[in-house]
């Protein structure tokens, strides 16, 4: 797997009613919609959450190819959770028997219910930062903390070092992809051999990693500082962000979402 | 050795949107013990092509040959020849790792399979070429060397791997007129003792005192393949290009436009002055 193949955090620049919505909605949509997936207990309420996210994904106009990419490297978490959950829940009929492990029926269904959830919270985040600007997101995230600085939460330097983090994540990425090339070409091999050698293999990559890493961000810092950069205080924006009619028929689709997931919950369907 | 690329085409991204063709049907050689310079603006792709000449990136469709083995054929003898050929990346001086100077530069020829004593032996000749006393630099850190030096540090580190074809992507970017000086002189050296060089630089004045050829890029097409003089007689077509010429090349064909035309092209002050002395000297001025 090459390295630039991991898409986290990724932007993908289209122009679709989901990219024009405002940071804010499109945060607390997500918090909403992962809470949404928590309190499922069905798998027909999983089920609407499906639908709710193909609905979002098709509205975005980002291709699922290139949504599906940035899951490949989260597979194995996937299925660590799914063998870990069918070997370790007790409940219903037993299916197979591998010594003291009892793989039963009510393991099968806990561990694919676990997957499907796992899957629709990552696909479901992934939306958001596919079709937020790393920009938009960090001022969202600002002003939706903004209310808790008065209680002293730093709100502007947490959204800065959020906006930082994820800015930096396809700088380093590229810088690893340098890096690893021109160790390359001096005849290293990255993944080969048994786990020992391959630790050491790292070494010629992650200490020139670091050191662009801090000569990177000190090169921020300055850049940051000539311009008269001292913290939020007083800081206003040339783009400031409103919420519009956009947002307001998002959050009732969100409510009456909530809504049909807790109701099927409550309902014989479950 | 005899490097020729092939039809070689390269393209980004490809099914996405944001798809870009980077290189298209590129083909040209590289004789033994050449000095070639490939030149190009942004974008040009030549980035991409030194990528796919040393071996790093496989071609989306044509191919590298290295004394006629294929450098992407899944064989020893294809490693053998990606071997052969060295590349200084941009400031290679971000690839430095090792505890040591010495440390640093043996990682190449120890990657080669060679043992200790041989390595030691050639981080010390590589690093006396690049002119590092190796007594005096190569026990410390890499980190305590200067900017230059640590430049030098790096190149050395590809040297001990002695590549028969050097690629340098502008190797004396962001260094002091005495370190591109050097760095010339380094360059002109290596290739004197037979290591054939492509050198890529923006530094069109750089090109025309090394390179024998040129080779210009464009939009991901070799728009020009010749000697300096013929690539520099196109000095309209290479501004169209983004292009300049030599600062003397310029200075004559500024001439030339105000009714001083003199034959021929000047890459270096000294053929300048002299096509303006026959010019002056003829019209019976003072002469140069």
């Amino acid at each position: 797997m090459a390295v630039r193949d991991i898409t986290i955090g990724q932007y993908f620049p289209a122009d679709s009613p989901l990219h024009r919505l405002d940071a804010r909605t499109k945060i607390l949509g997500t918090v909403l919609y992962i809470v949404s997936l928590f309190c499922a207990h069905s798998f027909s309420a999983l089920a609407a959450a499906a639908v709710m996210f193909a609905v979002c994904a098709a509205l975005s106009r980002v291709p699922f190819g290139f949504m599906s990419r940035g899951l490949r490297p989260v597979l194995v978490i996937i299925a660590f959770t799914m063998v870990l959950n069918a070997a370790f829940t007790a409940g219903g009929a037993v299916l197979v028997t591998l010594g003291p492990v009892r793989i039963t029926s009510g393991g099968v269904r806990r561990a694919v219910f676990m997957a499907v959830r796992l899957v629709l919270m990552i696909f479901g985040s992934s939306l958001l930062t596919l079709t937020t600007k790393p920009l938009a997101l960090t001022d969202g995230l600002e002003k939706l903390f903004s209310p808790f600085s008065k209680l002293g939460l730093p709100a502007h330097e947490l959204a800065m070092m959020m906006g930082i983090a994820l800015r930096f994540i396809p700088t380093l990425m590229e810088e690893t992809d340098k890096i690893m090339k021109a160790q390359t070409a001096r005849g290293a091999s990255f993944g080969t051999g048994g786990p020992i050698s391959r630790a050491k293999s790292l070494l010629p990559l992650l200490v020139p990693l670091f050191v662009s890493a801090f000569r990177i961000a000190s090169d921020l810092a300055m850049a940051m500082e000539s311009r008269c950069y001292r913290g939020g205080e007083g800081r206003t924006r040339m783009n400031a962000a409103s919420l519009g009619r956009r947002d307001l028929a998002a959050a009732v689709i969100l409510a009456a979402y909530m809504a049909v997931v807790l109701m099927i919950n409550g309902s014989p369907l479950a | 050795m005899l490097v020729e690329v092939r039809n070689v085409t390269y393209t980004y991204n490809e099914g996405l949107p944001f798809e870009t063709t980077a290189l298209e049907d590129v083909s040209f050689s590289l004789r033994p013990g050449c000095f070639s310079a490939l030149i190009g603006h942004t974008g040009s792709g030549k980035s991409t092509l030194l990528q796919i000449l040393c071996g790093l990136i496989e071609p989306g469709a044509g191919s590298v040959l290295a004394d006629g083995t294929d450098l992407y054929e899944k064989t020893g003898a294809a490693l053998a020849a990606r071997r052969r050929i060295g590349m200084v990346f941009q400031y290679p001086e971000h690839q430095l790792f090792g505890e040591t100077v010495l440390a640093d530069v043996c990682f190449g020829p120890k990657n080669l399979g060679l043992s200790d004593d041989e390595c030691r032996e050639r981080a010390f000749e590589s690093l006396r070429l690049v002119g590092l006393d190796p007594d005096e630099k190569a026990g410390i850190s890499p980190f305590s060397l200067s900017g230059g030096e640590r430049r030098r540090a790096a190149i050395a580190g590809v040297l001990a791997m002695r590549p028969e074809l050097l690629i340098l992507d502008e190797p004396a970017a962001g260094l002091d007129p005495k370190g591109c000086g050097e760095m010339s002189a380094l360059m002109r050296s290596l290739n004197e003792e037979g290591t054939g060089i492509l050198l890529v630089s923006h530094d069109m004045d750089e090109v025309a005192a090394l390179a024998k050829q040129v080779l210009v890029l464009n939009g991901g097409r070799v728009a020009m393949e010749g000697t300096c003089e013929e690539v520099f007689s196109r000095g309209g077509e290479l501004a169209r290009m983004g292009l300049s010429l030599p600062a003397p090349a310029a200075f004559m064909s500024a001439m030339a436009q105000r009714g001083y035309p003199t034959e021929g092209v000047a890459l270096t002050a000294r053929q300048a002055a002299r096509k303006l002395s026959a010019l002056f000297g003829k019209r019976g001025g003072n002469g140069v």
